[in-house]
């Protein structure tokens, strides 16, 4: 078969052709090799993110090796390659600042880790998971399963809370008792609550704080701690039992109201019934 | 009966069997740990702190249930029963085929948070023992005491979640809300709880405020006496607010009886001194 390669096809080709094809396959099994072995050595103590990184890296550059390699053995003259894109890529560069913007504010991204893989980050109205940091995005899954792209350089001018970074956070609840309730009862029952709830941290100490005067309602700050990981479950176990506490003890949530007066608050609103009304 | 840790140490020397003969006047048994053959349709059921627990083998399966119960701390004899009045819900594990299940008691898989009741100050260059009673963890092995045999674990006594240091870099941990012990009253230590002796030692020149102390119960080991369970020594040398204190795990049996033996390993192999900041004295938080 070879031989009949060689009548169509000359044989300093066909040399050619099988070298590019030798560091294609030597190439990828090196590369992957290599991949293996640093997965093996140090994929355990890495996060997410930097693993992420290490191995966009290493098949970047591997790759990038393998098409020099194949170039070289076209006879392509690299040099003349690399000066070339330089000048295209100054073109490019003028042609597309946003996305060249977008590579340089990933990199701040990346360095700066104020947020990782994995990690639950707000982003204006949106909330989500990291997904990925690309070089051009950053990629958010949202709770209820959506890919939301949002360009590194719209990350780098905005305001992004990473709401999962430390351990443990605080669960801030408003609650408005009626103003005839005695507020010593009312912050011992939400005291003893946070020290019956299981998912509830003894320290910090739950904070209760009264904040204002409402129109309806004395107000005040229910704040608890809690391990990040129970926020469901805390929430949804202390709202049923600030509640079912609350209706135990006969403490008033009042709803909005207003009440009218007719100058003094002692004298009842006076009421005509006027007889030539149909 | 009482003793006094500081009179037993000061006595150790003239006679080291002390402990031995207060612990032989009491009537606790620790009978629940210890390796339990199943019969065919017979049920297992026990009760430590305020968990109820109920063991059946079937086959190939092991059916476990366990069960907070609100009442008082207690334990109950390991019991086979042939049914159960109570409807439960069993979780279902496969294991070999082996009849006999090894009941085991093990430390919290958390550090342990000790909060005195009153703040302590403790002198410079004094040191200070007591103890705390750490409700124990059970550990269920299907025959034989080895890791790959573990089929559940679960506490006894379910102790709150608390947080040891500052809001962005602490310890999650376990809330002890009872005192600690100066004098060793063995009626009032139950079946499912292990002494664990501890000696404060303030190296530093000023007084240490004492109000809070973690004690890293993955570390240690726990021994079985007659009559008790106990931890390993542990020493805490404070060298003052702004430096990290000393820790020591004392290897071997604690000199507390001389019929302790390992029942269990630490969870985590202790290296030899540990820096840790183990006081915390409270600072306020910003929480507003």
């Amino acid at each position: 078969m070879l031989e009949q390669l060689k009548q169509y096809v000359e044989e300093p080709t066909l040399l050619k052709i099988r070298n590019i094809i030798l560091i294609i396959v030597f190439g990828y099994a090196l590369l992957q090799l290599v991949m293996l072995v640093v997965r093996r050595l140090f994929w355990k103590n890495l996060k997410q993110q930097s693993r992420m990184i290490l191995s966009k890296t290493i098949l970047y550059t591997g790759f990038s090796i393998i098409i020099l390699l194949i170039l070289k053995e076209l006879n392509v003259k690299v040099g003349a390659i690399l000066g070339a894109a330089g000048v295209v890529g100054v073109i490019i560069g003028f042609a597309s600042q946003t996305s060249i913007g977008n590579i340089i504010s990933g990199l701040f991204i990346i360095s700066e880790k104020s947020y990782e893989i994995g990690d639950l980050i707000r982003v204006g109205d949106k909330m989500g998971v990291v997904y990925s940091i690309d070089l051009l995005s950053l990629k958010l899954k949202t709770l209820d399963n959506l890919l939301i792209r949002i360009p590194n350089q719209t990350l780098i001018s905005t305001e992004v809370t990473n709401i999962t970074r430390f351990p443990i956070r605080r669960m801030d609840i408003d609650i408005g008792v009626a103003y005839k309730e005695d507020l010593g009862k009312v912050i011992n029952v939400l005291k003893k609550l946070a020290t019956e709830n299981p998912n509830c941290l003894d320290e910090p100490e739950p904070l209760i704080l009264i904040k204002n005067y409402g129109d309806s309602s004395i107000n005040i700050l229910y704040g608890l701690w809690f391990e990040k990981s129970n926020y469901v479950t805390l929430r949804n176990s202390i709202m049923q039992e600030i509640l079912n506490a609350f209706r135990e003890e006969g403490i008033e949530i009042p709803f909005p109201h207003i009440s009218l007066y007719t100058g003094e608050a002692t004298k009842p609103f006076p009421v005509e019934f006027n007889s030539n009304s149909k | 009966m009482d003793l006094d840790y500081f009179s037993y140490l000061k006595e150790k020397n003239g006679s080291e069997r002390i402990f031995t003969s207060i612990f032989n006047q009491t009537e606790i048994k620790l009978i629940m740990w210890t390796k339990y053959k199943f019969e065919v349709d017979k049920i297992l059921t026990s009760k430590a702190g305020n968990t109820k627990f109920w063991i059946n083998k079937l086959d190939q399966t092991w059916q476990i249930v366990t069960k907070s119960v609100s009442d008082e701390k207690d334990s109950e004899s390991v019991q086979f029963v042939d049914s159960l009045s109570e409807d439960l819900e069993w979780d279902h594990y496969v294991a070999d085929k082996h009849t006999s299940i090894l009941i085991l008691p093990a430390l919290p898989d958390r550090s342990i948070i000790v909060r005195p009741k009153h703040t302590l100050k403790v002198l410079p260059k004094t040191s200070f023992d007591f103890f705390i009673k750490i409700p124990v963890w059970i550990q269920l092995y299907s025959s034989a005491n080895k890791p790959e045999n573990l089929i559940m674990e679960f506490p006894s006594v379910k102790m709150s979640s608390t947080w040891f240091g500052e809001p962005d870099n602490g310890l999650l941990a376990y809330s002890l809300m009872d005192d600690i012990i100066h004098k060793i009253d063995l009626k009032s230590v139950l079946n499912f709880e292990a002494l664990c002796p501890v000696k404060i030692r303030n190296e530093s020149t000023t007084v240490l405020n004492f109000d809070r102390l973690a004690i890293e119960a993955e570390l240690l080991t726990l021994y079985k006496g007659d009559n008790i369970l106990c931890t390993s020594e542990v020493l805490l040398k404070h060298k003052g607010d702004d430096q990290s204190s000393e820790v020591q795990i004392g290897a071997g049996n604690p000199k507390l009886d001389e019929n302790l033996k390992q029942i269990n390993s630490p969870r985590i192999l202790p290296s030899k001194n540990l820096i840790k900041k183990s006081f915390y004295i409270i600072k306020s938080i910003a929480q507003y």
